[in-house]
């Protein structure tokens, strides 16, 4: 495979999951950037004993911390206003957005595997390097975290929806 | 209630569509007896069903594989510019060598002299004449020599340097020295000449 294969391919899915993981869109796209870039210098290091993916999200989660310890404020909020042209409804999204960026890492990642890249558990367990087992009960303990800091089970909104 | 704890992961893994048929098997059995979760279930698949249609995927930053192509061009210009350096960097390494080999050549070089005084057409005063020079490459089977107006008036051996003083009051008037060097049958191999002029002590400022 050649590098501009895996921009092309993997772009797009690595800078939604950054985003998933970061909450902020500019990080994101630094994050991402950075990555790429990376894995273009490393590439010929790549050996292909694992998944494509795999090799990069771990370059990026490793990017992601790297931009955290560096920068303590990419935990807050995203930037509305960028999210606001892309989507409309903004407000929810918004919300939840947030709380999943402010998720502890290990339920973090499950949830933004799944529902930013569309993983099957399969796929997450061996892109994070854990069993399925794990996967299922963090991916549980995560949405569980979330639906509590959304308030939603002491209002009722899930189930009223 | 432990159970239900199990129960509440395959509630999860259901909703992602991740159970297996018999997960689901048990799944069903324990939710047809069990309210609790079968509320927990109906929670889940609304919760799930918010996920999805809140968490928004976004499209890439504008032109975010151009700056990422742009870059890795500067890198791999940079790499270029390295590669670059290399036949600098070996013709700056073949002039050092050349100029090392040069200075060798001169340290290992033909014999030479230089004279430190005095100066060419110098006017010295007739008291303080001296004369005095040194030597590259001489070697130690040569000797040096000065001549003042063809007569030897000092000679050394070992030293790369030749120093001669005059004793006593020079008349004044033109003289011509000479600084050689002679090998063992007294044969000059190497000389200078000079001329400088003798006048009484104080009358030098007067010229």
């Amino acid at each position: 495979m050649q590098f501009e294969e895996v921009v092309t391919m993997y772009s797009d899915k690595l800078f939604n999951m950054v985003f998933g993981f970061t909450g902020n869109y500019d990080d994101a796209s630094d994050i991402t950037q950075e990555t790429l870039f990376l894995a273009y210098k490393n590439f010929g290091k790549f050996r292909g004993d694992s998944n494509i993916y795999t090799w990069l999200y771990r370059i990026a989660k490793n990017e992601c911390y790297k931009h955290f310890n560096k920068n303590k404020t990419s935990l807050l909020p995203l930037n509305a206003e960028i999210i606001k042209e892309a989507v409309p409804d903004v407000e929810n999204k918004l919300r939840i957005q947030k709380l999943i960026s402010t998720l502890p890492v290990e339920y973090r990642e499950p949830i933004v595997l799944k529902y930013y890249n569309d993983m099957p558990y399969e796929e997450i367990a061996s892109t994070i390097g854990v069993p399925v087992g794990t996967i299922r009960s963090r991916l549980a303990r995560g949405k569980e975290m979330l639906e509590k800091k959304l308030n939603l089970r002491d209002r009722g909104l899930s189930t009223s929806h | 209630m432990k159970n239900c704890d199990n129960i509440k992961l395959l509630i999860q893994a259901f909703v992602d569509n991740e159970l297996s048929a018999e997960e689901q098997n048990v799944l069903e059995t324990h939710i047809n007896e069990c309210k609790d979760c079968q509320a927990e279930l109906e929670n889940a698949k609304k919760f799930n069903k918010l996920l999805k249609e809140n968490v928004t995927k976004v499209d890439l930053p504008p032109y975010f594989e151009a700056k990422l192509w742009a870059r890795i061009e500067r890198e791999k210009s940079k790499r270029f510019s390295f590669a670059k350096l290399i036949p600098i960097t070996v013709g700056a390494m073949c002039v050092i060598f050349f100029a090392v080999l040069s200075f060798q050549h001169l340290k290992t070089g033909k014999p030479d002299i230089y004279i430190v005084s005095p100066d060419v057409n110098s006017i010295v005063p007739d008291n303080d004449v001296t004369i005095s020079a040194a030597f590259y490459n001489k070697p130690k089977s040569q000797e040096a020599q000065i001549l003042i107006n063809d007569e030897i008036v000092a000679r050394e051996k070992e030293s790369d340097q030749i120093i001669y003083t005059s004793d006593k009051n020079m008349k004044e008037g033109y003289y011509k020295m000479k600084i050689q060097l002679i090998d063992k049958n007294n044969k000059v191999v190497k000389e200078k000449e000079q001329v400088f002029y003798v006048v009484p002590d104080g009358k030098e400022s007067e010229l």
